[in-house]
Formats: structure tokens, C-alpha cells, sequence
């Protein structure tokens, strides 16, 4: 299988014994995180040319949204970012939110932030596991895989669903927070800082980890936003952007965290390690104060009759409602014309919705600003002067993930 | 101008004509105004209350939009907050008893009562009871009824009163209690109910339902298309999920029939998917047929043609199929065959009209538009059951009848459904006199001065006459001879002259407009030529022609017949309407058609020519087969041996029979090859109606099986000969025949995308002609003709068939036959062959309803169901036609006769268990 991913497209002799070869990397290669394909042209083991070539898993997505009424796109956005379905979820549920001027009740903002940080914990768990794993540390993914499921199993709890969860639901919640879920978080919450905490001693002073993201894939600071890169990449080089801080939605405003930088002068693999391990923490210190502020009690979504389903039980035994329910759910309902944009930090860096609307019931345009497509521009930055083994280091470290490249 | 008012509406100023409702002005305005119980068309009613709106200024200013007039200067607000919170609270008041259904119910998702409850935001309800779940009452084999879904805004019944003339359904019990029900008990079969089904179409919410219908719009294509089931030209919208028919409705506000529709148009579509269609060609080896594939089937056919070319060689095309098919199966049978007998059915319900109404007026179509039926002030409709043969345009008659008493003049031997109820007279002529009639009526307008003299003088040429001829008419003796007292004839003819004015005055412009139809009834007898140039005299003594709401009007049966009449599928006409003795128009054909020769295939020869002769006409086809004269018959989707007498003998003679078709007819049964064809849902093309509008037919359905669209059929078996006909799309079939008949000079298939156009059609600019005859008649004078009529009648029953029968079209049959019986819905509605007898001689005979009984004549015999009605006057009979094959059964036609539907007849009782008389 190997010669056929890596496979040698073209071969020049530069003289003096020197040869450039053109090689093929992908769009099968398990390092890949999925099917990108890279081209790579290399002196030796250097890499001095890089093409990224994505695409393979174009879905059409965008242009699906524009077929598909607002309520009914929201399973869609599952496929995007399939290892933080939630946060894909909680960026349409607000941009169209914003498009109709509806808030979802305050309890249900509470459990939205609770499934976002959880997200971002499982998806940055996922990063780790791979990153190492593709880096030669294998057991790691064993130990991160085993604490994702804890939170995959809240979600279950939830929705039913555990990768393609469609957690969410425009202007709140149709059903209230299951008896024992937060009781289930809060038992995350113990176990987790410390299984963290091993697995920081397992890599943070590993000479081999450190051999292989210290001084591995440097991002100048400038580059990174002239590239647009967000998230964790963007501040693993010292930039102080993250929305939740910047452009604060949700009710991000009233609780307290800190936004982990790294040091814009190594700006390097193991900077981005530092400030992801260092995001769980901060989500779980997030998750810990929406588990104390959650009211015990309340609507879980919105009064708007025209745009918000009725609640699940109301849905059944009046006609009041469950005809409001088949009109939503048959036709759809017609938001106001206009255009928004509406961002969130997802675990990957800056989701962005933008929706044109022309009062019908589906998107006249409907374009997505996916971080890990806008990111993964950095690699070929990153890349070359390095190693053909620490491209697989860097396609680890920006943490891609296809779905939401390709769309 | 003075019978406008100008109104404000939300701020909007609208001007509208006086009497206009404020939710038809808001309309017009673009404003929508929540409606249960308003339908368009039907008198205002009130019921829902939903449509309330605010009258700024006015003391308690909610007002039912619905029923309230609009005023000068009056501000209307629609949607008001005081509108609104009035809106909700009906809206909490109708959804305390309704049934949780969204899920399972037809309508949901184009549900009014679902759309307005999320439309004003009708959240929580503070009035609450249990719900009343109740069961579904079948109140027949199609149409169910849910009480816990109604909301009693009494559409249906209305529209089954108003429009319909049915009045099978009503409100029974009050109050809470109040429901939905057939007339008399819980079954529409004991109601005069036409099964159109109209009441579920206008049923706002899901609680009239069609019973196997069980889907839901979202799931749903929509196409629309012109029905093929009667020459009413309705515009129906197919829904089809991939390729299963789901449901046929009537469009609203589109084509002819504005989205009214009857049982046929509404159910009898399924007939496209039952099993006993043709799906593969049948190759008749060993006297039996066995299917074959299409190559062989082809083959043989050009193989066994090449050798008939010339006069022997007879074609047949079904009035179902459309323009574009006659065009191309007229030219096989001229350019590729050299034959000029090339029919279509139009002959045999309208012989009699083709030669008597031609030379009358120069043009055998209708004259006026049928909506104008419904402004119009007197109608005389002559041999025609029109609620059944054409239900969606006696639908304008009751609405004129019952909306504004208009004056109705029926003539039928037998009393016509729903109409006969109606009519202000009913005259009942034994069967053979209506000419006599007419004459006499005639002689009445004239005796009392009634006549049209300055349209007589300036439009009509012959006059003097045909005067002269009906001087010695006395209508004591054609009351004597015709069965209808003196009287009657009498009212009758003044009610005709007086446009429906009961007054004796003239008035100062003249008496109103009447206009006249007739039906086969008229046409479809021995003196059928008499009895048309009869009605057509009438209509030109009272100067009813070429004008608006007068005019003449032959009704037709098949869905295409005037069309398959102007594609000339006719055997003395060519497409175009000029004569095939026509030398100049001839060469002007061959010169389009004849050049595609290619090398003719082995034993074919090169047409050199186009025949000059006239080709044989239907009724003269048998007896030249039976000579020996045509040895090959191409028939296409229609069934002469079920329906012409004698043609069953004489197809078993024939050389060569070709039959194609979408079922094993009567016809095909007898046939040498048979080759499967595409029903009217699955092609493309044109209809061109009664009242001579073309209109689109659109495919929603891929062909079933391996059956293919008629006209390629054609092509194949034509290239096969050596012919060059390469595939072409109904388009470009259409663009050639605007070159070549004048009529439709400027129809193309992107301008019937927007709309029908009645011919003629002078270019591609020109709007079309609803009204033939305005300033000329199309006679070579220009000037209409009267024709001197025998009014010697036939027919005198005695002697061992003491009755007089007459034949007639079925409201659950269309015509043919064969799709009628592939219809699950029209078969279940129709218990089989019925013979309407009066209850005098049904006691002498010792018959009661139901029973089984032998209606024989001179030629045959046929098994019925006796049904009493006092519909048939003594002394006559009356069956329907279409089903029973009983024109093939019980008649015969002399050569060179037009087919007849009447005859002498007696009864005998036969052994056998009675139907139920609710099937009946």
C-alpha cells in the first residue's frame, strides 16, 4: 500500500548526485486524518515544494443549505466538523438565531456552553490521540479515546446520537435536560484533570515527543493572520484571539477563563500542544461554573411561535401545537431578508455562518467559513526546509479535519 | 367611473367595481385575507369567520370580509392587531375539538386551518375539553369523512348545491353536534351524488378525504396536463411519486374548467396503471396472440403493409390521441400508404355535423367559448345527458341556472341527469323526430315574429326557401308526431327567441342572446343531417351565431375529436380543413411529404402522388371490408368492433389487422399484430377542445412496460418502408402543422406553455378566436345558409319490439370502453350495464329495480340491470352505451348510415339474482 501513497510522480537530476523528486502523498494516507492529498516535492527527506489538494470529500454542502429549510440543515452541519458535531450545531442554531433576532432562553444557553466545552474537550482528545500516535505514541490514543467516551456517553444521553449528534435545535431546546446528565458531567469532571495530568507527564518531558514537535513547524505570528489561521494554531503563536473572548456569544461574558497563549517566538508543534492541553482545563473550569449557574428550572426554548417548534409533549396532545409543528417542519418559516454572519470558536478556531436570506424559506446563499480549510493554508508554510515525516507531525498539529475542509 | 369604488385597504388605495367583497378586492390588491368557507365563484357565505377584518371608523369595526360589500371611501385594515387577537380567538375555538392528525391526515401541509394557526402564532389554547375521536365514515367507495377534522365552513356542500347541481351532501344535527352527510342516510349512492369528488378539493382541512389517496403534497411532483377522458378540455395537475399516480386535481383559475373537475378527470386516471395494460407487441401465430419483441413485430408489420399500399389500405386513429399523433399517422396513411381512408371517431358521433353544420355556417367547430354558459341568458341543449358526456361544462349551466336563473331548454328522449331537474322546459320527442321538432319551433319564432330579420337579411343567404318549406308545418301535427304537446313546443320556441325573457316587449336592443348545444343524441341517427341543419336554422332565424353568449355548439365525446378533425383524419379532408380533391393544396402537401422517400423497402412502391379521391368515410369502411375492397386496417387506440355495428364481422375478413393500442380492446383481440401505445398521461402534445382551444398535454409518466409513444410506432414502421421519418419531438411536429393548416398558422408548443389558444390562430402575435362567425361566415359567400330539412321521421316502434331505445353516454365511462373497465375507482362506482326503463311498463313487464333483464332487438341481445326511473316516458328505453358495447350489440347500421343510437327494442325479464339498488 505504501508505494502506492507514496508514490514518485517525477524525478528531476539537478547535477552533482542531486536528484528533486515529485511525490504523491494521499488522498489514502492514514496520516492524512482523512482524504487530503498532498504533493510534495523534495530534495533528499527535505521538503522545499508543497501543493495541498483537497476536495475528495466535497459534498456540496453549502449548496445543500441553500436547498434545505433552516430547521432541516441542522443534521447537516453534523458532517462538517464530525468530531465536534456540537459546536457545528451551536454555530448554525446562532447564525440563523441572529438572522430571525431570537434568543434562546437563558438555561437553555447555559447547556448549550456545557455540550460546546464538552466538545471541545472530546475533539481535542482526538487531536492528541492522533497527533501522537502518527508521531510514534501510540498507546496515547488508548487513554484519550477512553475519556472521549465518557463524553460521548453524555451526548447519547441527550440526543441518541453520539458522533452525528444534531444536538441542538434553533431557539432553545425542544425537551428539557434528561435527569442525571449533569449529574454524569460532573462526574467527568473529577475523573479527567487528573487522567489529563498523566498524560501530560507521559509527553510534556518525553524526549522523544519533544524531539518531534520542539523547534518542528515554526508559524510566524504575522503569517498566521495574513493566512487568516484561528483557533489554537493562531494562538499557539502568541496571538490573543478567541471569540469567546473577542466577540463573546452565549453567556462567555459572565464566566471566567483564561485564553492559554504560546510563545510567538517558538510558535512551534509542541507551543499548539501546550495551548490545547491547556484549553481542556480552561473548558472544564467553564463547564464547572455553567454547572453552578444553570437555573434548576425554566424554558428551554424560546416563545416564538413562528420560528421555534413547540415543546416535545405539547407537540403531541394539543393541535395547537402540533400543527405549528408539521407548518415548521413541512414549510418552514420565512425569516426576514438580510445577511449575517455569525462566528463561533469552534475546537478547530473560527466557524462562521453567513446566510443571505430573501425571506424564503431556505438560504438564498448559505457559505461556511470552516476553520480547518482557512488553517490548513499554514502547511506548506510550515512545511518547507523540514522533513517529509514532520509534514505528518504538522498535519497532526493543525488538526484538520476532511469533512469540514472539503464541505 | 361610476360603477367603480375606490377603498383604502391597509393604506393601499385599490379601486374595484361595486359589489365587490372586500376579501375579492383585497385579492386583487395582492393582499392575502385568511379564508375557510370563501370559495372563488360560489355566493358569499360567512360561516368562518376567519376572513374578519377592521372597518377603521365604523362602530364595532370587526367585519367579516367575506359578504361585506365595499364602499366609497371606506379604510379597511386586514391585519390589524384588533384582527389578529379577533383571528386567534376563532382559531383556539376551531382547534378545541380537532383531532391530533397532522401526521396521518391527506392535508396536512396544505392544510388552511394548519397554516393560519402557525400564521397568527396560536400557541397555547385556555379552552380544553377530550377530544372527540370519531370514526371514519365511508360515504362511498372514494370519499371519506373525518367529523373530528371538519370545521363545518359548508365548501363542499355548497359547492355539490352551486356548482355540481348534485346536492348530496348536507349539514345534519346543530350545534356541537352538527356534521357532514349524504342526503337521506350514510351512503352517496342513494343521493344523486356525481362522485366528482369536488368536495374534497375545496375541503380546506383533511375532513373529506379521498379514501385511497394516503399520501402527502411534500412527497409529490406536480404536473400540469389536458385531460383525455371527454372534449371538455379540462386542465387537471397529475401528482405522481416517482411513477405512481397519486391524485389528479383541477388547477384553480386555469384552462377551461377553472379548476372544477369530474369523476373522471379525478379518478379514472388510474386506469394508466392497471395491470391488463399492453406493455409488450402481440404477434398472432397459431390464431393466438403471443407476445413477440418489438424488432419482430415491426418487421412483420412493414413486411405485410408493403404489399397493401393504395386505396386497400384503411387507417383509424383514436380521437384520444393528440394533434401531433393525427398529423403524423394521417401522413403514413397518405404519403406512405397512398391511401386516402384515413377516419377518427369524429365521423361516427358527428357525421351528421361535419356535412350539415359545414355547410351551414362553412365550419363544423363551436362558435362561442363554453364559459360564456355561465353569463348567458337561455340555453336550449338538444340530445345530449351533458352532466354525464361532458359533467365540468354542465357545471357552467347549473351555476347559471341556479346563480341566475337563466332559462334552460332541454330536448332528450330521456330526462338528462342533474339538468333534467333543472330545465324551465323538458320536451321528450319520441326518438326519430327531433328535425320535426326543431322545424316546428321554428315555425313558432316565425308565425309570432320573433325572427332576426336584420341579421337574416345582412348574414344569411337561402331564407326565403327553406320559409317556403316550413309553411305547411302545423304544430298540431308535430306535436302529434313528436310526443310533446303543443304547448310545450310552443314556450319553448318563444323562451329560445327571447334569450330566456318571459316579457313580451322587444326590447330596445334586441332580444338577449341564446345559444344552443347538442349532443350525440342529435347527431347519431339515421336523419342526424336533418336534425342539425334544423338546430342550425333555428340559431340563424334568431340571428344567434357570431354573437357574444349566442353561437351553435357540437358536443363532442373523445378528448381530441375536433383536433383529430383539423389534422385531417377525415377521408375527404386534409390537415387544414381544404378538401383532398383540391388540387392546388394536394400539391402543396406532396410537395412537403413526398420528397422523404427513400429507397422503398422490398414489394413497397414509391407514392408518387398524393390520392385524389376521397378516401372511404367510417360508416361505409365495414361494408367495403365485407366487399373486399380494404384488405388492411390500421386502427390506433380506438375500438370500432365494440363500437360500430358490424364492424366485429368485418374486421375477421381483413387481410391485415394492426391494432394499436393501451389495451386488448374488443378490436385488438381480433387483430393480426398488436403494438402497445402510450396513454395520454405519458406523451407530449396538444388537444384542441369542444371549444376549440389547443392546449398542452404534458407526459408525468414514463410509459409502462415496453410501450412506446404512438406517433414513434408510426415513424418506426414508416422508415421501415423506406420512408424517412426520423424522431422528432411534438414541438417540432407542431411547428409543421402551423405551416400547413392555417388555423393554427400561429400556434407553437412555447406559446401553449402559457395557456390555450382557440383557433384560429392568424400568427404567432395573434391572441386566438374565442368567437367564430363575427363579421362572416366561412362559406364562400360568406353568408350562413339555411337548409330546407326532411322532417319525415323514422322509427316507429310496434310489433314485437314495441319500445323505442335509445343509447347513451355514462357519467363513469369514458368514451371506448376499455379505459372506463381499467379504472379500479370508475368500476367501482359503475355496477354495470343499466337499462333506465319508465315504472309503467317495468309493472306490465313484471320487473322491479334491479333486476336482471334482456334488452333484445332485431339484431342481438344484451344482459342489463333494470333501473325505474321516471326519467324514460312510457314507451321508451334507455341504456348506456359505453360500457356495455351495446351499440355493437343491439344495432346495425345499413352502409353508408351514420351510427345511430336509436332503435326499436322490447324487453324480457331474465333469470338471475337483482342487484342491490343502491348500486345502481
Amino acid at each position: 500500500m505504501a508505494t502506492q501513497e507514496l508514490d514518485i510522480v517525477e524525478q528531476q537530476h539537478l547535477g552533482g548526485g542531486r536528484r528533486r523528486l515529485t511525490m504523491n502523498m494521499g488522498p489514502q494516507h492514514p496520516s492524512t486524518h482523512g482524504v487530503l492529498r498532498v504533493i510534495l516535492e523534495l530534495e533528499g527527506e527535505t521538503v522545499v515544494g508543497m501543493d495541498v489538494v483537497p476536495g475528495y470529500l466535497h459534498r456540496g454542502v453549502e449548496k445543500i443549505g441553500e436547498n434545505r429549510r433552516y430547521h432541516q440543515f441542522m443534521p447537516y452541519t453534523d458532517r462538517n466538523d464530525y468530531v465536534a458535531a456540537p459546536s457545528n450545531n451551536l454555530g448554525w442554531a446562532l447564525a440563523v438565531e441572529k438572522l430571525i433576532g431570537v434568543t434562546a432562553p437563558e438555561r437553555a444557553q447555559w447547556f448549550r456552553m456545557i455540550l460546546a466545552e464538552l466538545t471541545r474537550i472530546a475533539s481535542h482528545l482526538v487531536w492528541l490521540g492522533t497527533h501522537a500516535m502518527d508521531i510514534g505514541a501510540i498507546s496515547m490514543s488508548l487513554y484519550t479515546f477512553r475519556d472521549r467516551e465518557m463524553i460521548l456517553d453524555v451526548f447519547e444521553q441527550w440526543c441518541g446520537a453520539r458522533l452525528t449528534t444534531n444536538a441542538m435545535e434553533l431557539c432553545g431546546f425542544q425537551r428539557d435536560i434528561p435527569d442525571g446528565l449533569l449529574d454524569n458531567v460532573r462526574a467527568f469532571l473529577k475523573v479527567f484533570p487528573a487522567r489529563q495530568q498523566e498524560y501530560a507527564d507521559l509527553l510534556s518531558a518525553n524526549p522523544i515527543w519533544l524531539g518531534r514537535t520542539r523547534g518542528v513547524g515554526f508559524l510566524d505570528p504575522e503569517v498566521a493572520i495574513s493566512l487568516g489561521v484561528t483557533g489554537p494554531c493562531l494562538r499557539g503563536a502568541g496571538v490573543n484571539y478567541d471569540l469567546r473572548k473577542q466577540q463573546p456569544y452565549l453567556l462567555y461574558d459572565q464566566v471566567d477563563f483564561d485564553v492559554p497563549l504560546g510563545d510567538a517566538d517558538e510558535s512551534d508543534c509542541f507551543e499548539r500542544y501546550l495551548v490545547r492541553m491547556e484549553e481542556m482545563r480552561q473548558s472544564l473550569r467553564i463547564i464547572d461554573q455553567c454547572l453552578e449557574r444553570i437555573p434548576r428550572t425554566g424554558p428551554m426554548m424560546a416563545d416564538e411561535p413562528k420560528y421555534a417548534m413547540p415543546p416535545h409533549g405539547a407537540m403531541k396532545y394539543t393541535a395547537e401545537a402540533m400543527q405549528r409543528h408539521f407548518v415548521l417542519t413541512i414549510k418552514g418559516f420565512n425569516p426576514p431578508v438580510g445577511e449575517i454572519y455569525q462566528a463561533v470558536e469552534s475546537p478547530k478556531g473560527e466557524l462562521g455562518h453567513y446566510i443571505v436570506s430573501l425571506g424564503d424559506a431556505v438560504p438564498h446563499r448559505l457559505r461556511i467559513r470552516a476553520p480547518s480549510f482557512v488553517n490548513l493554508a499554514c502547511l506548506p508554510v510550515m512545511s518547507l526546509g523540514g522533513m517529509v515525516a514532520d509534514t505528518v507531525a504538522l498535519i497532526g498539529t493543525i488538526d484538520i479535519v476532511l469533512g469540514e475542509v472539503d464541505r | 367611473m361610476a360603477d367603480m369604488v375606490t377603498l383604502k385597504i391597509n393604506g393601499q388605495t385599490v379601486t374595484v367595481p361595486r359589489g365587490t367583497y372586500i376579501l375579492k378586492a383585497a385579492q386583487m390588491a395582492g393582499i392575502d385575507v385568511p379564508n375557510f368557507c370563501y370559495q372563488q365563484e360560489l355566493r358569499p357565505w360567512g360561516s368562518c369567520r376567519i376572513c374578519t377584518v377592521e372597518i377603521l371608523g365604523r362602530r364595532g369595526g370587526l367585519i367579516e370580509s367575506c359578504a361585506t360589500p365595499v364602499r366609497e371611501g371606506m379604510e379597511v385594515a386586514t391585519h390589524s392587531p384588533a384582527c389578529m387577537d379577533a383571528r386567534q380567538e376563532i382559531l383556539r375555538l376551531y382547534l378545541i375539538d380537532h383531532a391530533l392528525d397532522c401526521a396521518i391526515c391527506d392535508a396536512s401541509g396544505e392544510c388552511f386551518l394548519q397554516d393560519y394557526t402557525y400564521e397568527h402564532g396560536v400557541d397555547a389554547n385556555p379552552y380544553r375539553r377530550p377530544k372527540r375521536k370519531s370514526p371514519t365514515l365511508h360515504f362511498s367507495d372514494l370519499i371519506d369523512y373525518n367529523w373530528d377534522r371538519c370545521i363545518m365552513c359548508a365548501r363542499c356542500t355548497r359547492v355539490c348545491d352551486e356548482v355540481i347541481g348534485a346536492t348530496a351532501l348536507s349539514f345534519t344535527s346543530r350545534g356541537l353536534e352538527s356534521e357532514i352527510a349524504p342526503a337521506f342516510g350514510d351512503s352517496l349512492y342513494t343521493t344523486p351524488c356525481t362522485h366528482c369528488g369536488m368536495c374534497i378539493q375545496v375541503c380546506p382541512v383533511g375532513a373529506l378525504t379521498d379514501r385511497w389517496y394516503g399520501n402527502h403534497p411534500w412527497r409529490v411532483a406536480k404536473t400540469q396536463t389536458t385531460c383525455s377522458l371527454c372534449a371538455v378540455g379540462c386542465t387537471l395537475e397529475v401528482w405522481r411519486e416517482d411513477q405512481d399516480l397519486v391524485k389528479v386535481q383541477g388547477p384553480w383559475e386555469t384552462g377551461v374548467n377553472q379548476g372544477w373537475t369530474c369523476v373522471k378527470g379525478r379518478w379514472g386516471h388510474d386506469f394508466v396503471k392497471d395491470e391488463t395494460r399492453l406493455t409488450r407487441p402481440l404477434l398472432r401465430r397459431g390464431g393466438r396472440l403471443e407476445p413477440a419483441p418489438w424488432t419482430e413485430a415491426l418487421d412483420i408489420v412493414a413486411e405485410r403493409l408493403a404489399t397493401k399500399q393504395g386505396e386497400g389500405f384503411a387507417g383509424l386513429i383514436s380521437a384520444k390521441a393528440t394533434n401531433e399523433e393525427v398529423y403524423v399517422f394521417q401522413q403514413f396513411v397518405r404519403a406512405v400508404m397512398g391511401s386516402n381512408t384515413v377516419e377518427s371517431p369524429a365521423r361516427r358521433t358527428h357525421a351528421a355535423t361535419l356535412r350539415a353544420m359545414a355547410t351551414a355556417f362553412g365550419s363544423a367547430a363551436a362558435t362561442n367559448p363554453q364559459r360564456e354558459l355561465l353569463d348567458t341568458g337561455c340555453i336550449l341543449l338538444i340530445g345530449s345527458n351533458m352532466a354525464e358526456a361532458q359533467p365540468v361544462m354542465s357545471y357552467n349551466i347549473v351555476r347559471a341556472v341556479k346563480g341566475r336563473d337563466a332559462c334552460l331548454i332541454v330536448i332528450n328522449p330521456t330526462k338528462p341527469t342533474i339538468l333534467g331537474d333543472l330545465a324551465t322546459i323538458w320536451l321528450a320527442p319520441r326518438p326519430g323526430t327531433d328535425a320535426l321538432l326543431l322545424s316546428a319551433m321554428a315555425k313558432v319564432i316565425l308565425d309570432d315574429g320573433l325572427a332576426d330579420e336584420a341579421f337574416i337579411d345582412a348574414r344569411t343567404e337561402g331564407f326565403a326557401a327553406w320559409k317556403l318549406s316550413v309553411s305547411d308545418l302545423s304544430l298540431e301535427g308535430a306535436s302529434a308526431a313528436t310526443g310533446v304537446p303543443a304547448g310545450d313546443i310552443a314556450a319553448a320556441a318563444r323562451l329560445y327567441a327571447r334569450g330566456g325573457l318571459t316579457a313580451s316587449a322587444r326590447p330596445e336592443r334586441g332580444w338577449p342572446a341564446a345559444t344552443l348545444a347538442f349532443g350525440t343524441g342529435l347527431t347519431q341517427q339515421p336523419n342526424g343531417e336533418a336534425n342539425v341543419q334544423a338546430a342550425c336554422n333555428l340559431a340563424l332565424l334568431t340571428g344567434n351565431v357570431g354573437r357574444r353568449l349566442g353561437g351553435v355548439t357540437p358536443l363532442h365525446l373523445d378528448a381530441n375529436e375536433q383536433g383529430a378533425v383539423d389534422m385531417g383524419a377525415l377521408s375527404d379532408r386534409l390537415p387544414g380543413g381544404a378538401a383532398v380533391t383540391d388540387a392546388a393544396a394536394r400539391t402543396a402537401l406532396a410537395d412537403r411529404w413526398l420528397p422523404r422517400w427513400g429507397e422503398p423497402a422490398a414489394g413497397a412502391t414509391r407514392i408518387e402522388s398524393l390520392p385524389a379521391a376521397p378516401g372511404r368515410a367510417l360508416s361505409d369502411l365495414w361494408s367495403a371490408i365485407g366487399a373486399g375492397e380494404v384488405t388492411a386496417l390500421y386502427v390506433v387506440g380506438d375500438d370500432p368492433a365494440l363500437l360500430d355495428p358490424g364492424a366485429a364481422a368485418a374486421l375477421a375478413q381483413l387481410d391485415l389487422l394492426i391494432v394499436q393500442d393501451t389495451f386488448l380492446s374488443e378490436t385488438a383481440r381480433l387483430a393480426h399484430v398488436v403494438l402497445p401505445g402510450t396513454t395520454a398521461v405519458e406523451k407530449d402534445g396538444s388537444f384542441t377542445s369542444n371549444d376549440r382551444i389547443i392546449q398542452r398535454v404534458r407526459a408525468v409518466l414514463a410509459p409502462v412496460g415496453q410501450s412506446r409513444a404512438d406517433d414513434e410506432i408510426i415513424r418506426s414502421i414508416a422508415r421501415r418502408l423506406g420512408y424517412q421519418m426520423p424522431h422528432r419531438a411534438s414541438s417540432e411536429v407542431m411547428d409543421e402543422i402551423a405551416q400547413v393548416a392555417p388555423d393554427y398558422r400561429g400556434v407553437n408548443q412555447d406559446r401553449l406553455e402559457q395557456g390555450g389558444l382557440p383557433w384560429p390562430v392568424a400568427d404567432t402575435q395573434f391572441p386566438g378566436t374565442p368567437m367564430l362567425h363575427v363579421e362572416r361566415f366561412a362559406t364562400a359567400s360568406g353568408r350562413a345558409a339555411f337548409t330546407t330539412v326532411d322532417v319525415t321521421t323514422l322509427l316507429a316502434p310496434a310489433g314485437a319490439f314495441p319500445l323505442a331505445l335509445a343509447l347513451g353516454d355514462s357519467l363513469f365511462q369514458p368514451p371506448g370502453g376499455a379505459v372506463g373497465r381499467a379504472s379500479t375507482n370508475l368500476s367501482r362506482l359503475e355496477g354495470g350495464a343499466r337499462v333506465e326503463v319508465n315504472p309503467a311498463d317495468a309493472l306490465g313487464l313484471g320487473l322491479a329495480e334491479g333486476d336482471p333483464v334482456d334488452v333484445v332487438t332485431e339484431h342481438g341481445r344484451l344482459r342489463a340491470w333494470a333501473m325505474l326511473t321516471t326519467g324514460v316516458t312510457p314507451g321508451r328505453l334507455f341504456i348506456d352505451a359505453q360500457w356495455s358495447g351495446a351499440s355493437s350489440a343491439l344495432l346495425t347500421a345499413p352502409p353508408g348510415e351514420p351510427a345511430r343510437k336509436v332503435t326499436a327494442a322490447r324487453l324480457e325479464p331474465a333469470p338471475g339474482a337483482a342487484l342491490d339498488s343502491a348500486r345502481l
